[in-house]
């Protein structure tokens, strides 16, 4: 399970003052689908950052499954982060010079798990997503659907607890979008929890919760029939 | 793990192929630069260890402490040196003394000049030398042996072993010839690698040889004590030096009998350890200092190009960073694969640097004359450092830019604001200034260099020197005679080898308030300098406006005017008719007695070096060389005239004779080498470091894309544009001055001090070398920015 409790986070310059957050509460059960939504600036990747443990809140407190984090190291939240949490961005974020296999690896590297079972767990992921013939090329020579779908094995593959997807069909047209919200259905079904930040109302009706954000706190939660 | 870093590493050196080749050539040729430099300085810090127990082979320096203060070293020693370290120490296990000669040989009508080292009989048990042929330990024994290095064997007898064949050997002051036998063949002396000077050695048992006449003459003649002496000595444990040193110098200073109250020391250097011998080779650490600092500059303004063009790139690598990150990977980790990163580049470069530095290394011997060597195949150290070197760079190229990488934080790096990455612009700037400070530094200081040194060759020799031959020959009357009597003979004079400033004596007068001056002194006749167009400062060098010649002794001498300095005299008129006595070198002869003329100063011998305060004597005794005046033209049958005056001599052996001015560009080219190969490694610094603009500033126009077409289409126009990315590169070769000309301003001013003769510090110099270094800068990075700036304002905003 994970819990905030009035987490705040300001980002400052020398002279400007950002309230990202201000005092977000939120409870996410394991295994549960929710999604974000909101307009611009109004603190939804800052949340999906504490979320997936990439930044620390300013004040407030967050149990990540029972631990409470809020103040943890950057090494801590690195160990934590390494096989718990999964990522999925709205423009794929594959390495450039790093064929499929290989970005997809890029998720396991750091466990100290062997050369072979890399192996075999990418394959898996990939046939999983449906790319297993397309393991030896390079990024730009997929589409942005086919680019998206590695993305999605490589933040299945390292058998994560949550997956976090900022916008994941942002850049998509529908079919292939309606593809990728499949896969996450899909993988949120096998149990794991799924938190996605999305512009869109007909893919924010496919999570179990919609949580709405604006100027950095919950301003309402509804609760879908999934 | 390191095939995923890997595979990222390389796919992103072949994408970057303009950037990674600047890159890795770039650390090549600094590498290649630093190991010139060392292997050069490295050979010049192990000489003659081509013989074998060079460990314990010592030279017996002698160190002169005038009264005047001056403190002189030279490698040879008393020739009676030798048996007294044998008899004394019983550390010493062998003794050998070396005297050179300038001689020659002759087999039938094949016959040169040769420098013949004269050698004790044990000589070659001592320094046992590679033998190509014959037994080296007996070679000596017998009166007429003669070793001869292999060149010299192939050159007299077309093959490497002519043992026991006869061959002639002209001695220089009799110039009879002498029949030889060669016993032995020895290995050709490193070139550049020792400090032997001949490679043909004769016994001293020969009743010709020098050592033998010094031998028989009695103590007290000419000759007896002769100090041209080189003394070598095995000793076998090193702790017993001090002993040994402390032990003689008593010995030598009553053997010395100084008569001007000067002392002598002795002191054992280790055959391999003469040339770095500060006393024996004066400035040497300056120069082998001066030597590594150009080469670590090289690799200096190279890493600095590799950590700006990987820095400059941060935004390609930050995704991979963060995606890295994202997956759990640590600081630790990062860095790591960033310094793997830099370990693979700096291992091309070093690929790179063997090989260029394998084609190069023959020329650059050639060029500076030395005799370094690269057979790291052979040589575990060298290996060693080959392995270090791409080590070291990477650690210390890559840790700046693995630190970068590390410092980005994903939430940052995988949002949309990924192209304002800057990774690391002000330490960019930083390292640029840096590198244009040391180009524009090395720009001032080879200029600098340059024009000292033609100021040296043009303005300070002072001297005409024109068609000059010189012969070696007694000055006997029946051959000047002869050469009167030749159409192309303009003139001649007659001089001991000290004209040539090889090593004069030296002699303490006393100045005029009485105090002991130290003077150097130059056996000649007066009309040469009449002959090299020396027109006296003050007084006459002959005896009568009408050029009658003043009678033939020491008693009318001329000085110099350091001399007239040195003696107090505030102008080189007040010297004329003083009468300050100088003793005679010749025992019983009469000694200068009054000062005729002050001549200028001037210098046949290294103008790095002050002009030594000089007297020039009239000395019969002393006088080989003959300053020979040719008319320009027909040279060559004056030439064959000479020569025939010379056989009628009775003489069996041929003139020997060389150009002045051909000597004097031998000698200056050392010195102009130097001056080049400061110019080369400016170039190189030069080239570095506009490629290593030329790629920032790809990198920086490609980071600043979207910048420049906001601008644009806000109204800017292409000049504006233009003018905002040429300063961004002016800027740091602005500041760049700020920091080279007062540091290069100081080192040259020191560097010129050293120069008894130099020019002032051309301040004009400064700014030329600035404003050089921004026209190559704006030259570098123009055409980039001018496309940039011209692109429509759509194609720069979609770039993204």
């Amino acid at each position: 399970m994970l819990k905030l409790a009035d987490v705040r986070k300001i980002y400052r310059t020398d002279e400007v003052e950002t309230h990202a957050l201000g005092g977000v509460s939120l409870e996410v059960q394991a295994g549960e689908f929710v999604a974000i939504m909101g307009p611009s600036g109004c603190g939804k990747s800052t949340l999906l950052n504490i979320l997936g443990l990439l930044d620390n809140p300013d004040s407030g407190q967050y149990w990540f499954f029972g631990e409470e984090v809020a103040r943890h190291s950057e090494r801590k939240l690195t160990q934590l982060r390494r096989g718990g949490v999964g990522f999925v961005f709205q423009s794929f974020n594959l390495v450039d010079d790093l064929n499929v296999r290989e970005n997809v690896e890029v998720s396991l590297l750091y466990r100290g798990m062997s050369g072979g079972d890399r192996h075999k767990r990418v394959a898996a992921a990939l046939e999983r997503v449906g790319l297993a013939h397309r393991a030896k090329h390079l990024p730009s020579q997929l589409s942005g659907g086919q680019q998206q779908r590695v993305a999605v094995a490589r933040a299945l593959v390292g058998e994560p607890k949550l997956i976090l997807a900022d916008e994941p069909t942002g850049n998509l047209d529908t079919e292939n979008g309606a593809a990728v919200m499949d896969m996450l259905r899909e993988i949120n079904k096998a149990g794991t929890t799924v938190i996605m930040v999305t512009h869109s109302l007909a893919h924010a009706a496919q999570a179990q919760r919609t949580v709405k954000l604006l100027d950095g706190q919950v301003v309402s939660e509804t609760l879908l029939a999934a | 793990m390191l095939s995923n870093y890997l595979a990222a590493a390389l796919r992103n050196l072949v994408r970057n192929r303009l950037y990674s080749s600047i890159s890795v050539a770039g650390l090549g040729i600094g590498l290649c630069g630093a190991l010139l430099a060392l292997l050069v300085v490295r050979n010049q810090l192990t000489q003659d260890r081509f013989v074998a127990g060079y460990e314990q082979l010592y030279l017996a320096a002698t160190m002169t402490r005038t009264q005047g203060g001056v403190v002189d070293y030279s490698r040879s020693t008393d020739g009676r040196l030798a048996a007294l370290l044998k008899e004394r120490f019983r550390t010493v296990q062998q003794t050998g003394r070396l005297y050179l000669e300038n001689g020659g040989l002759q087999n039938g009508d094949n016959a040169a000049d040769e420098l013949i080292s004269w050698v004790d009989p044990e000589f070659f048990n001592m320094a046992r030398f590679p033998v190509v042929a014959g037994d080296l330990a007996t070679a000596l024994q017998r009166p007429d042996g003669l070793v001869l290095d292999r060149h010299t064997a192939r050159r007299y007898f077309g093959r490497d072993d002519p043992v026991g064949e006869s061959l002639q050997l002209r001695s220089a002051a009799s110039r009879e010839l002498h029949a030889m036998t060669v016993t032995a063949v020895i290995e050709d002396l490193p070139a550049g690698g020792t400090s032997f000077q001949a490679g043909v050695f004769g016994s001293g048992l020969a009743a010709h040889s020098l050592l033998a006449q010094m031998d028989r003459s009695s103590p007290g003649e000419p000759g007896s004590n002769a100090a041209g002496v080189f003394t070598y000595a095995r000793i076998a444990s090193s702790e017993s030096i001090p002993a040994i040193e402390a032990g003689l110098s008593p010995v030598m200073n009553a053997l010395f009998k100084s008569a001007d109250g000067s002392s002598i020391a002795l002191e054992l250097v280790r055959i391999d350890r003469l040339n770095r011998h500060e006393g024996l080779t004066p400035g040497i650490t300056a120069k082998l200092a001066l030597t590594l600092l150009l080469g670590f500059i090289i690799l200096l303004v190279a890493a600095v190009n590799y950590i700006n063009l990987f820095t400059a790139r941060a935004d390609q690598r930050a995704l991979e960073v963060g995606i890295r990150k994202v997956s759990g990977a640590t600081n630790g980790a990062l860095i790591r694969q960033f310094l793997v990163e830099s370990l693979a580049y700096a291992a091309l470069g070093t690929l790179i640097a063997i090989a260029i530095t394998e084609w190069s290394l023959p020329y650059v011997n050639a060029f500076l004359n030395a005799g370094a060597t690269f057979d790291y195949w052979r040589e575990p150290g060298l290996l060693a450092l080959l392995v270090a070197a791409p080590v070291v760079v990477a650690a210390l190229a890559g840790v700046w830019p693995a630190l970068t990488f590390c410092a980005f934080r994903p939430g940052m790096v995988l949002g949309a604001a990924r192209s304002q990455m800057r990774g690391g612009g002000l330490p960019r700037q930083v390292l640029v200034t840096l590198q244009f400070a040391l180009l524009i530094g090395l720009m001032i200081s080879a200029g600098v260099v340059f024009l000292q040194r033609h100021f040296a060759l043009h303005q300070a020799l002072r001297l005409n020197t024109d068609q000059i031959l010189m012969v070696w020959a007694p000055c006997r009357e029946a051959f000047l005679n002869d050469l009167r009597r030749i159409p192309g003979v303009r003139g001649f004079a007659c001089g001991g080898w000290q004209w040539l400033n090889e090593e004069p004596n030296r002699f303490t007068a006393r100045a005029r308030d009485g105090s002991p001056v130290n003077l150097w002194r130059v056996p000649v006749d007066l009309a040469v300098f009449d002959l090299y167009g020396l027109r006296p400062v003050a007084g006459r060098v002959t005896l009568d406006e009408a050029g009658r010649q003043y009678p033939q002794d020491a008693r009318h001498y001329v000085i110099n005017e350091s001399a007239a300095r040195r003696l107090g005299f505030r102008t080189a008129q007040e010297a004329v008719g003083q009468k300050i006595a100088i003793p005679s070198v010749v025992a019983g002869a009469v000694g200068g007695e009054e000062i005729i003329a002050v001549i200028p100063d001037y210098s046949l011998v290294s103008v790095e070096k002050a002009i030594k305060p000089t007297a020039y004597f009239f000395e019969p005794s002393q006088q080989y060389l003959i300053s020979v005046k040719l008319a320009a033209a027909d040279i060559p049958a004056t030439l064959a005239q000479i020569d025939r005056a010379w056989a009628a001599t009775g003489a069996k052996a041929p003139t020997s004779r060389f150009f002045l001015d051909e000597r004097l560009e031998r000698m200056y080219l050392s010195m102009l080498r130097q001056a080049q190969a400061f110019g080369v490694f400016a170039i190189v610094a030069l080239l570095l470091t506009a490629f290593g603009l030329f790629g920032l500033a790809m990198a920086s126009v490609a980071r600043r894309t979207r910048e420049i077409g906001i601008r644009k289409a806000l109204g800017a126009t292409t000049q504006d544009v233009l003018r905002l990315l040429l300063w961004q590169f002016g800027k740091p070769v602005v500041w760049a001055n700020l920091v080279a000309w007062p540091l290069a301003g100081w080192a040259m001013q020191h560097w010129l001090a050293g120069f008894a003769y130099h020019i002032d510090l051309p301040l004009w110099m400064f700014p030329l070398a600035g404003l050089g270094a921004l026209l190559i800068a704006l030259a570098t990075v123009s055409a980039h920015a001018l496309k940039v700036a011209r692109a429509r304002p759509m194609t720069a905003l979609r770039y993204e």
